[in-house]
């Protein structure tokens, strides 16, 4: 196990605000690499449903099959079940021992993971009469969920009592055109195809720490302070009316382009302001498309991370096991 | 009609190990660890990991060395009497605790 | 992955020698069109003919 000085971290997670589409927290006390692991994981890694196959039976809409497909496919489906289902390039996760039953002698066969559910989409333009020109809409309301996974459904699905819910517009039909086809949905992930990308935004960024030194600043006249101020391309920084102390007044929103530290330079008071990284904190910004709330994607993404970590760890071991026991002397220093 | 497939980036085949180690020829006490079907996240991350060890490392890199050969390279140096493979396993079993702790503290602060 | 192929594919059969069936771009008349025949509609002499889209089941992957 890990010795000596070198310990695993202990970081520290803060909230700062949580909806359903966003989340905005705090990782403190761990090292840039893991919080950009994690946002890369959130991007490409986490797993969810989309739309992957579409049998088209009928079409005679402005809209082309492939066309059609591709919007289908770019549907977020409510993913919050992903986990009971098994991508096909997948394992079967369960690392138990095979059941043996009693009465046969013979394995018991488990449950496999289900890989797929269908729906279906079968919709006709509306003559709503000659006044009225008004294309029938196709939205993501007129799909029919598979029976077996009523679970399994587009976003904001038929919230018909809900007037912030509105489902999301396929496609527009003329009176006689129609539309009809089967959508199979499957598991997977962004780092295959971006539909399968759960995140609107992963952002993290790093919070400034901010020195300033007012008494080098005091021999620049008011004017000359107010230019240093409005060198910031963001506004972050004002002279107090009163003091005419420069002040930090948004520092979060700084983007780290020093414009205000070569400002200072040139009006012969470099130093006065000096700008760096607060260390090990990170501030995260995750937007979700609905697919999956956004804490479920961080965990889904942590969780992701260490099945990484598991598989090469136990493949580590793998290795340095062959190493060891494989053969003689002669193979333990060739065998690597 | 020449594009891989997109699941190779991520699918290990078959016949392939995850791991494996070669041994250094010229550096004493050195390794390369090819790491299949992974790419910057677990590099990256491995890497930075090994440093905080410096005990034990003496030197840790890594490199993608094409973008359609889906695998990292790390280059491992342990110290003297320290197999580097080992120090390998324990960052990623640090890391492994890591991000224990951070699922639990996020959890708990959702619940 | 369902585009491309042969004639046959695309319902012109060589063992009966008949056509494929088109839509004129400019009226809209059905012609059928044979190996070898002019491109063009019986009904207006309009030279831009549609592919009338197949009746069987097609299959996509949403990508």
């Amino acid at each position: 196990m890990a010795s000596g000085t070198c310990r695993p971290r202990d970081p520290k997670v803060n909230i700062l605000s949580s909806t359903s589409e966003a989340l905005n927290f705090e990782l403190l006390d761990t090292d840039l690499s893991v919080a950009n692991a994690l946002r890369r994981v959130m991007l490409s890694e986490v797993p969810t449903l989309a739309i992957d196959l579409v049998e088209i039976h009928y079409n005679n809409t402005v809209l082309n099959d492939e066309f059609i497909t591709h919007r289908l496919g770019l549907i977020p489906i409510l993913s919050t079940r992903v986990n009971d289902f098994k991508a096909w390039y997948e394992e079967d996760e369960s690392d138990e021992e095979e059941e043996i039953d009693p009465n046969t002698g013979y394995p018991i066969e488990r449950e496999e993971a289900p890989t797929e559910v269908v729906f279906k989409l079968n919709a006709i333009g509306e003559d709503k009469g000659s006044e009225n020109d008004e294309p029938t809409l196709v939205t993501s309301d007129d799909i029919e969920l598979d029976p077996r996974f009523p679970g399994i459904a587009p976003i904001d699905y038929r919230q018909y009592d809900n007037p912030a819910k509105r489902p999301i517009v396929i496609m527009k039909l003329k009176p006689g055109q129609a539309i009809s086809l089967k959508a199979t949905v499957r598991k997977g992930i962004g780092k295959d195809h971006a539909k399968w990308n759960p995140c609107a935004t992963v952002v993290f960024r790093i919070p400034p720490i901010i020195h300033i030194n007012n008494q080098m600043l005091s021999k620049l006249t008011e004017g000359q302070k107010e230019e240093l101020v409005d060198s910031c391309p963001t506004k972050i920084f004002k002279v107090n009316p009163d003091s005419k102390e420069v002040e930090v007044v948004n520092s979060d929103q700084y983007t780290y382009d020093d414009e205000i530290v070569r400002k200072a330079e040139l009006l012969g008071v470099s130093g006065a302001i000096l700008i760096k990284e607060k260390p090990e904190h990170f501030v995260f910004t995750v937007e979700s498309t609905g697919s999956l709330p956004p804490h479920e994607i961080v965990v889904g993404a942590i969780r992701t991370l260490k099945k990484k970590l598991r598989v090469l760890i136990k493949d580590t071991n793998r290795v340095l096991s062959e190493q060891r026991y494989g053969g003689g002397d002669d193979r333990y220093q060739m065998n690597y | 009609m020449n594009a891989q497939e997109r699941y190779d980036k991520f699918v290990l085949p078959d016949d392939v190990d995850k791991v494996t180690v070669v041994k250094d020829t010229k550096i004493e006490n050195a390794v390369a660890i090819t790491v299949e079907r992974e790419d910057h996240t677990i590099g990256n991350l491995v890497r930075h990991e090994l440093h905080r060890d410096t005990e034990h490392v003496k030197f840790a890199g890594y490199k993608v060395e094409h973008p359609l050969e889906h695998k990292v390279k790390f280059q491992v140096k342990g110290s003297k009497d320290r197999d580097p493979i080992e120090c390998f396993k324990d960052a990623l079993q640090r890391l492994d605790k890591e991000m224990d702790s951070i699922e639990h503290a996020i959890t708990s602060k959702m619940a | 992955m369902n585009q491309g192929g042969t004639a046959a594919r695309y319902g012109y059969n060589a063992a009966t020698g008949e056509g494929v069936w088109y839509v004129c771009g400019e009226c809209g008349a059905e012609n059928k069109v044979k190996p070898g025949d002019t491109i063009q509609c019986r009904e207006c002499g309009y030279r831009i003919l549609y592919k009338k889209r197949t009746r069987r089941v097609v299959q996509y992957e949403a990508r």
